[in-house]
């Protein structure tokens, strides 16, 4: 099963179906461009199911951030194809943003990543000019680092040194 | 040769993607054995797809989505292997976005085709599915021109539907029913 994570405001837990609806308003909307949207509500089911197909093949992923049972966001560790590396993301929804939410789900997931999967270090992908997340990315330890290559222009690769093994 | 990102886990997420397997139900045939899908069988799942499956991106999304059906629904893919484990192809189940109800699907490489071996697999899985997995009924939808996959539901049983609703044109709906002992 997918691991549950507590902290002191938040449930980070597998994705279920009920969730979807909550997704598919966040990247139905122009904030998700930095996460690959806009999306119809089609391809959003196909990245809302990828995230808990991720679990099923490489035995870690993203969790669904719940506040009193409610999905308010999404944080994980995610093997992005074609790319270089473990990322650590976050995504707030709409309504839920400037809380600090982001930076304790994500702590946790980086925790967990710290002590249970070890990777040497991980990714966040984040847009310029995201001064949230680039704050965050800071917060948690992250540096710019421009030579593990964007996904595209407009995009700064943040690295977690974490200095474990691969 | 497969990339750093489509390498099996190791250490703890190893242990948790061996946990998420034996939730499937290995079904055995003479020939076959299907089994959970697991990362390596990516590349097998673009074999099966003849270079139609669009960007390697997308194709990844969409193994990802198909297998997301385990633990989501409490049904899904099987990975086709022979008893040589050799993999073969994959036997999606899914209920896919937009469509009325659960189907089952069978995809073979393209040297494991024509020996019936879809129609082994999809057996075994529909008495899976139609018997201890508690499904009343389950169809299938196909391509009115994919005379081999049609052919194959005709053999399996299948009942053609006249108004499946399946949203896109030109799809046939088979359905499968569960035999009253």
């Amino acid at each position: 099963m997918i691991p549950v994570l507590h902290t002191e405001r938040l449930v980070l837990r597998a994705p279920e179906m009920d969730d979807f609806a909550a997704f598919a308003a966040f990247h139905a909307s122009p904030r998700s461009k930095g996460t690959g949207g806009p999306l119809d509500a089609r391809e959003a089911f196909r990245s809302f199911a990828a995230l808990a197909g991720h679990w099923h093949l490489k035995g870690f992923g993203w969790w669904m951030i719940a506040r009193d049972d409610q999905a308010i966001g999404y944080t994980g560790l995610h093997e992005p194809p074609y790319k270089v590396g473990p990322e650590l993301g976050w995504v707030i929804f709409e309504g839920a943003e400037g809380r600090g939410y982001a930076r304790e789900a994500a702590s946790a997931a980086l925790n967990y990543a710290r002590h249970c999967l070890r990777p040497a270090r991980l990714l966040s992908y984040i847009a310029d000019g995201n001064l949230p997340s680039e704050r965050l990315a800071h917060a948690l330890g992250a540096r710019p680092d421009t030579s593990a290559g964007t996904q595209n222009p407009g995009m700064t690769v943040w690295a977690h040194d974490l200095g474990g093994i691969a | 040769m497969t990339a750093p990102w489509q390498h099996p886990s190791t250490g703890l997420a190893a242990d948790r993607v061996t946990a998420f397997a034996a939730l499937v139900p290995v079904l055995e045939t003479p020939r076959l054995r299907l089994r959970a899908p697991r990362i390596e069988d990516f590349e097998v799942y673009r074999a099966c797809l003849n270079d139609t499956g669009g960007a390697p991106a997308d194709i990844w999304l969409d193994f990802n989505q198909m297998v997301a059906s385990w633990p989501l629904r409490g049904f899904g893919p099987w990975a086709i292997d022979t008893i040589d484990s050799d993999t073969v192809g994959l036997l999606p189940v899914d209920h896919e976005f937009g469509d009325p109800e659960p189907e089952i699907g069978w995809f073979l490489t393209p040297v494991a085709r024509g020996q019936g071996l879809a129609t082994e697999a999809a057996r075994a899985a529909l008495s899976a599915l139609l018997g201890p997995m508690g499904f009343d009924s389950i169809v299938s939808y196909i391509d009115v021109d994919n005379i081999a996959s049609r052919a194959v539901a005709e053999r399996l049983g299948g009942t053609q539907v006249t108004n499946g609703g399946h949203p896109a044109k030109d799809v046939l709906t088979h359905r499968y029913e569960r035999v009253a002992q």
